[in-house]
């Protein structure tokens, strides 16, 4: 078993990662920007290492500096997360010379499966139906123009070593192909230093389905079953559930099969999701496969009741899968929300400042990974994703039920965030009937966020803020806090110094 | 004590009766009253809110301009409060004010202005794209509020601006 990990990332994905290592007594190190001194990886891991300025560029996508402090650390692991360098070919490269395991797949099957073009060959190679495209990148506008009108409109742009829905357009008119073609490759060239394009037919009113699979270097490979992650906004997803309600049984296995079956000819090792669409006919294509961790692996891990990062790094160990294909089985339904700090009502504009307070939902079928505390900076640096909430059930009625309750218990003080959003979501037609596909989120009314739910209880706010303001002003002019918020500053609320103080102004209230 | 509160739809006349023993009556402009229980759980900012028993989390934020950013329930608001007297002096001091027209496109957040498409004196349609703004790693693209000329520019390709900042002015 290994020994020592650096984390190589930071937020709720370095949490995630610090924790399984302490459940399997694997001591722990993270690495973190100049921003991130106060968060919670850096708090939690058993040593911590500066890397540099805030900007990913000059910290979390240092691979020189971080096999530095990976040598200096003694650690023999490195856990890349998902992002930043985690499907990065040359960084496993790294690591592999640096006699330092990766904890994911060798560099020559990120290399394969990474790169999308040549994942369609091997998805090709390995029997999995694929959507019709390019299967080489493309090397001008006019290039992309001869190509859709082949294959027909509307057609989507993608960034060969794209990911996140950056560096993507889709076009659905011949004259828009030029400005879509440069945006795609000026946002690849700025989030991945890497400007190339390739286009595919687009497939409408399909489902994005994935499956989790798990592969040892043992030429061992199983599949955990489907994710359903149809539920999108600008190619990001912001709801994913597990199973999917469209999958039955026989659709499962033939899609678990061929996921195995590439991952096999890939020579792919440790845990991957292969993406699929879905059609309304049960057909599937192809989409991509992504070597890393998923953001949304939690809801496989409640439905199988497998610990997916733990597995990876038994994997990395070199010990061979803990579970046969046999011994996989999907019980009761679970969700997932996204929860980040954007403005739904605002076009989902970022909301960036501080958390001043963040007060966690809890009871039975709730788990939150999340890296937020009192206190922590939203930066314009990393991603708005600042926790995923996720709910547990017997079944799908059951799971909705407890996320709305969740969600009703979670507050986050001082920023905006999508949560209200949800509430209306996960109560929507579309969503509680199935009816829901890729573009749904973005094309169908009733899961716009709408303004009249926005603010159930306008009367009751203008009663609590002329309390706040009479509160203010009877306790002698002790101000609410302003927009910089001083958190952190106040003292715990349990304990005799809080209740005196109460007390004094439960007194001072009085004279007033 | 009378307090005047207003959001962007809605308007509230208060009074809030505060008696000796502690105890905090609401009466409303049509002679309803309500008995509420606004009890700080930590600082001075968050609050449990009994209102004739039924509960309320509120949390309050001041915003730069004074205004209340409430938090109710998971749910944001924001909204003005003023004294009876204060209510008085800005009725005054609005009348008088006259509306120039002007639409200031101001920054939605922070961000580096990666794309200008608009120069001074060019004519916009409603929606046209004026300009790009990158935000983690996003573009965004900011289109005109309404019909107009452009006036002014303040920005260019490359800055990195403030929230709020005004970065073009369409008249």
């Amino acid at each position: 078993m290994l020994k020592k990990v650096l984390v190589a990332n930071r937020g709720e994905i370095a949490l995630r990662v610090i924790r399984a290592c302490q459940d399997l007594g694997i001591a722990t190190v993270a690495v973190y920007s100049e921003a991130d001194r106060h968060s919670l990886h850096v708090r939690y891991a058993d040593e911590a290492y500066l890397l540099g300025p805030a900007p990913s560029k000059e910290s979390y996508l240092r691979i020189d500096k971080i096999l530095e402090i990976a040598r200096k650390s003694g650690a023999d692991a490195i856990h890349p997360g998902y992002g930043f360098l985690s499907e990065r070919a040359e960084f496993a490269e790294a690591c592999e010379e640096a006699g330092i395991v990766f904890v994911g797949p060798p560099a020559s099957a990120i290399r394969k499966m990474g790169d999308k073009v040549s994942a369609k060959q091997v998805a090709r190679a390995a029997g999995v139906p694929l959507v019709p495209g390019t299967d080489s990148e493309i090397a001008s506008s006019a290039e992309a123009q001869r190509i859709s009108d082949e294959i027909g409109y509307p057609v989507l742009i993608k960034a060969v070593a794209g990911g996140g829905g950056k560096g993507m357009r889709v076009v659905r008119n011949p004259e828009d192909i030029e400005s879509a073609f440069d945006a795609a490759t000026r946002e690849a060239i700025n989030s991945f230093g890497y400007g190339g394009v390739y286009i595919e037919k687009l497939l409408e009113h399909v489902k994005h389905i994935e499956i989790q699979i798990l592969a040892d270097n043992h030429g061992n490979a199983i599949y955990l079953g489907e994710r359903e992650c149809s539920m999108q906004r600008r190619n990001q997803k912001m709801l994913e559930e597990a199973p999917s309600m469209v999958l039955d049984d026989e659709l499962r296995h033939r899609m678990g099969s061929v996921a195995v079956a590439a991952a096999l000819k890939a020579g792919y090792v440790n845990a991957g999701t292969i993406e699929f669409l879905l059609t309304s006919e049960h057909k599937f294509y192809f989409m991509e496969m992504n070597t890393r961790l998923q953001v949304e692996h939690p809801v496989t891990e409640l439905v199988t009741g497998i610990d997916i990062v733990t597995e990876q790094l038994r994997i990395a160990s070199g010990l061979p899968l803990s579970y046969r294909q046999e011994d996989i089985n999907i019980r009761g339904w679970a969700i997932e929300c996204r929860v980040t700090a954007e403005d739904p009502y605002n076009n989902f504009l970022p909301s960036i400042g501080v958390v001043a307070r963040v007060v966690a939902p809890n009871g039975i079928g709730v788990r939150l990974d999340s890296a937020v505390f009192d206190g922590y900076e939203i930066s314009l640096f990393y991603d708005p994703m600042i926790a995923k909430l996720i709910t547990y059930g017997k079944d799908r009625a059951e799971a909705i039920t407890r996320m709305h309750r969740a969600i009703h218990e979670f507050r986050i003080y001082g920023v905006r965030s999508s949560l209200p959003f949800f509430q209306q979501l996960l109560s929507s037609e579309p969503f509680l009937t199935g009816d829901f596909y890729t573009t749904s989120l973005e094309t169908n009314p009733a899961l716009k966020p709408d303004p009249d739910l926005a603010q159930p209880q306008p009367d009751m706010a203008l009663i609590a803020a002329v309390l706040a303001e009479h509160f203010a002003q009877s306790s002698g002019g002790a101000k609410p806090a302003s927009s910089t918020v001083t958190s952190g500053a106040t003292e715990p609320s349990s304990g005799f110094g809080e209740e005196w103080k109460r007390t004094a102004r439960r007194e001072s209230l009085r004279k007033g | 004590m009378i307090y005047y509160a207003k959001t962007a739809n809605k308007e509230l006349k208060l009074d809030v009766i505060t008696s000796v023993e502690g105890k905090t009556t609401l009466k409303l402009p049509d002679g309803q009253e309500m008995v509420a229980d606004f009890n700080p759980v930590l600082g001075n900012n968050f609050f449990s809110l009994l209102i004739d028993n039924q509960s309320h989390e509120v949390y309050v934020k001041r915003g730069e301009n004074g205004e209340y950013i409430i938090n109710l329930n998971g749910y944001i608001y924001t909204v003005e409060v003023e004294s009876e007297r204060q209510h008085r002096f800005a009725s005054l001091a609005h009348a008088g004010r006259a509306d120039t027209g002007e639409v200031n496109v101001k920054a939605p957040m922070p961000g580096l202005v990666t794309i200008v498409g608009v120069q001074p004196g060019d004519v916009v349609e409603q929606g046209q794209r004026l300009l790009v703004l990158e935000a983690m790693k996003m573009e965004n693209e900011l289109r005109a509020p309404r019909a107009g000329k452009i006036k002014s520019v303040n920005i260019q390709k490359g800055q990195t601006v403030e929230q709020n900042k005004v970065l073009l002015v369409i008249e």
